[in-house]
């Protein structure tokens, strides 16, 4: 396989990245003196894609909500009777599989046995066994999956924020659905998603850690084997630009109410521009509500906000958004303080050191990602599954200046793009 | 693997480096023991909030928050945590290496979390009012909002039953009913009675120069009088006696089931390493028992798994199942426990047990934070091994030690966080 190199000086890594004959693509990040190994298998295919045409077919059909989690679980499952976990604890290995919105993925990290345990991964991820008797088995499983976020506040107020920013489009479904969808789920609807999305054109791996990057593409060749497969059409709903609603709220087991200010950005970017627009909305926030920010300690002083706020970005190829969120006993009243805040820099505009030093502070943020063998497998693996090639971090973060600033402030963080997602607290 | 280089700062008051080029950070840490009691929790809770609220030079959490920016986003951070008899306040900061930024941050960053425990904002001559009030608050929020997180809340509850009367009921947090006892003067008062007599650590992980941190160190303290004494560390290897049951009823969806076992092991006894295998082998990891079988083939859960607390000899075990499922989780867990204390385990099983154990302390290596926490149960007891050689003693344990390990082990109390009547 030929393979591409591409050094970051400044960064001092470099990522290796090769595609296979079946479209798949290989990123490989030597980390060296790590003892440990992390790899990385995904695909586009998260809880968004419940609407699809089926490979092989001409119709259209929609999946119950759930499905994408659903599949990862039983991916697992081995012809033998036995599961995918068994071969990396033999090995020593510690795996496991995550589902997100916009992508499933599987992962493992091992101290010793890589080529083993890569194999393995790109083996079994491969090779689905689903049957009736294992999907009902599931159904318990994830049933109290289900049950344990049913009481988890702070997921509860952040889904329901997606809810109130979102009128069609599927970010607004549980990931893991419901006990009533997934009731819904058999080995037909399986493998029709399987057969769709588990395409290698729609899937990326990241590899990183002490390893030669010539051994991992050699192990891809020698394990993926050359399919022909067709083309994957997923289906979006139209979207309109306004919020769904202004004010969402539930009761659930949490000491003070929690909230969530959503911004809902409806100005959906592709590839450097993609990249571009996360960096610049999450130094934005920082810069509007950050922990040196006046708004920040105005409102931390008089008690309004506590320890846990926290602003979030959430920037994908079909959907966007930003927050700002924690506990408030007045939740209404912060919003109000925000918005006034927000005005405030309309007028005003940002002021440039600040901007210059917390820009600063971010780029620490990022050069801190390569401490990790699996934060850095997972920045490669989830931007390249969204065609974003993250290792042009350093060029665009140098082109955002603070007139980028103001520009996304007066596009995304309107009153017309806001709702407030309220969890107050129930009775004991 | 790499060796931790100690040096004696002064009496009771140790540096421990441990220099790796890999790192794109430096991260360390400051730690001053104090014996975890209940007179003190809460005093020591409000102190770690409100040192972090301003130093001699940056007196405000506003001029830290600027301060640590202009550092490249140094993050920093006070805090309190307990293991066996002691209490430590912990202030800490992690900041990019220098070689990746061209600046001279590193040294300007250990200096802030010495500043954050040695040199903290005294308006006038004591802690600023209003700041204790305001942390008063966040404290009470954080304790407070326990229940946020249903499964550490009945794991807390667990414990907190499991071990009425010990020191380790002590929650590290504090207390509210404290609150309209402390003000800024006493608050001060039991800052300066424990900053100069209490036995110190640093720990700093990172491509660093261990002489240069030493020297900085030593002229930095130099114009302060400790008078440090050692805490005598004491251990838990209680045994129980029979097995307790308690429950909450709570406005919850899911039920909560915590089982606190006792082991009469902690890590000063030799049997320890081989609890550990025992323990992976009942429920640590995709390869235990229970999560093959409690989750699994009976499809009660989507998590079961148990954790050793190796300062106290207690083993906790976690669930979260449906309320009628109570008793059929209990039992399925229980048969678990029974396999493994009468060897109901594969050669393979065993086997499978140590590698992952192995293969976990191979991992500390790659993380700053479970390095540092393991160099400190090593701080402990003179009994526990460098990573290197507990390795070598786990691949060692056979099915005889695992059974000797675990003839001890008994259930001490069955916690459930049930829903309430009518939910169900």
């Amino acid at each position: 396989m030929n393979f591409v190199k591409k050094h970051i000086e400044s960064l001092g890594e470099t990522v290796y990245s090769a595609v296979h004959s079946t479209g798949l693509r290989i990123f490989v990040i030597p980390k060296k003196g790590f003892s440990k190994t992390y790899a990385v298998y995904g695909t586009k295919f998260g809880s968004i894609n419940n609407h699809f045409v089926p490979l092989g077919s001409e119709k259209d059909i929609t999946v119950p909500d759930g499905v994408a989690h659903f599949l990862e679980h039983k991916m697992f499952e081995q012809p033998d009777g036995s599961n995918a976990f068994d071969l990396f604890s033999k090995y020593g290995a510690n795996a496991n599989a995550f589902t997100s919105f916009t992508n499933t993925c599987y992962l493992f990290s091992c101290t010793k046995y890589f080529d083993e345990c890569f194999e393995h991964l790109l083996s079994y991820v491969n090779e689905p066994h689903f049957t009736d008797e294992n999907i009902e088995k599931e159904q318990g499983i994830i049933g109290q999956e289900i049950r344990m976020y049913d009481d988890d506040g702070e997921w509860c107020v952040m889904f329901n924020m997606l809810r109130a920013l979102y009128v069609n489009n599927p970010v607004k479904i549980d990931i893991a659905g419901t006990v009533e969808s997934i009731s819904q789920i058999n080995k037909d609807v399986l493998y029709n998603c399987y057969n769709t999305y588990y395409n290698p054109a729609n899937m990326v791996v990241a590899v990183a850690g002490d390893v030669e990057p010539e051994r991992v593409f050699e192990i891809v060749d020698k394990t993926i084997k050359n399919t022909e497969y067709g083309k994957v059409t997923s289906i979006y709903p139209e979207e309109p630009d306004a919020v769904c609603q202004k004010y969402i709220e539930t009761k659930s087991l949490v000491a003070k109410p929690l909230f969530q200010i959503g911004f809902k950005d409806n100005n959906l970017k592709t590839g450097s521009e993609l990249l571009r627009r996360e960096i610049a909305l999450k130094i934005l926030l920082r810069l509007i509500a950050g922990r040196s920010s006046a708004f920040f300690k105005e409102n931390y002083e008089s008690g309004l906000i506590n320890d846990t706020f926290d602003t979030d970005v959430m920037t994908e190829l079909s959907f966007s958004c930003v927050s700002f969120g924690g506990e408030c006993d007045n939740p209404k009243e912060l919003k109000e303080k925000l918005m006034k805040a927000l005005d405030k820099f309309r007028e005003t505009g940002f002021d440039k050191a600040e901007f210059e030093r917390i820009k600063k502070a971010f780029y620490g943020s990022f050069i801190r990602t390569f401490n990790n063998v699996e934060s850095v497998g997972n920045l490669i693996c989830r931007n390249m599954l969204s065609d974003v090639d993250v290792m042009e971090f350093p060029e665009i973060y140098s082109t955002i200046t603070v007139d980028t600033m103001t520009e996304l402030l007066n596009e995304v963080l309107t009153e017309e793009n806001s709702a407030l997602s309220v969890v107050l607290p129930a009775e004991e | 693997m790499n060796n931790v280089i100690k040096h004696k700062i002064s009496d009771n008051m140790n540096l421990y480096v441990i220099k790796d080029v890999k790192y794109k950070t430096v991260h360390c840490c400051t730690h001053l023991y104090r014996p975890l009691s209940r007179e003190e929790a809460t005093f020591n809770a409000l102190l770690s909030k409100v040192l972090k609220c301003g130093t001699n030079k940056y007196s405000s959490m506003n001029e830290l928050n600027v301060y640590a920016e202009e550092l490249y986003g140094c993050i920093y951070d006070v805090s309190v945590s307990k293991k066996a008899n002691l209490h430590s306040i912990v202030s800490s900061v992690n900041v990019i290496a220098d070689k990746y930024t061209g600046e001279c941050s590193q040294e300007k960053a250990i200096e802030l979390m010495l500043d954050l425990i040695f040199k903290p904002y005294l308006p006038d001559g004591v802690f600023s009012g209003g700041y204790v009030e305001t942390q008063k608050i966040n404290l009470a929020d954080d304790i407070d909002s326990l229940i946020n997180d249903k499964r550490s809340y009945a794991n807390v509850r667990c414990i907190e039953e499991m071990c009425k009367n010990e020191p380790n009921s002590i929650v590290e947090i504090g207390y509210k009913e404290d609150f309209d006892t402390i003000n800024e003067t006493n608050l001060f008062e039991h800052y300066q009675k424990i900053v100069f007599t209490s036995p110190v650590d640093i720990f700093v992980v990172g491509d660093v120069d261990d002489e240069k941190i030493l020297m900085f160190l030593r002229s930095y303290f130099s114009s302060f009088k400790f008078d440090i004494s050692p805490i005598i560390i004491e251990l838990g290897n209680k045994l129980s006696d029979e097995t307790k049951y308690v429950e909450d009823n709570l406005n919850v969806n899911q039920g909560k089931l915590a089982l606190g076992l006792r082991t009469g092991i902690n890590i000063e006894n030799p049997l320890y390493y081989a609890l550990l295998v025992g323990n992976s082998i009942l429920g640590s990891g995709a390869h235990s028992k229970l999560f093959n079988n409690v989750r699994e083939k009976l499809s009660l859960c989507y998590y079961a798994y148990s954790r050793l607390d190796k300062y106290n000899g207690l083993m906790l075990i976690g669930s979260g199942i449906e309320f009628e499922n109570f008793e059929k989780t209990k039992n399925a867990i229980c048969e678990e426990i029974e396999n493994v204390k009468c060897g109901k385990f594969t050669d393979e099983e065993l086997e499978i047990a140590k590698e992952y154990i192995i293969s976990s302390y191979r991992s500390y290596e790659d993380s700053p934070g479970l390095l540092i926490d393991y160099y400190i149960s090593l701080t402990y007891t003179p009994y526990l091994k460098s990573l290197e050689e507990a390795s070598e003693c786990i691949s060692r344990i056979t099915k005889d030690d695992v059974l000797k390990a675990f003839e001890k082990v008994s259930l001490d109390t069955v916690y459930f966080l049930n829903g309430k009547e009518g939910q169900k």
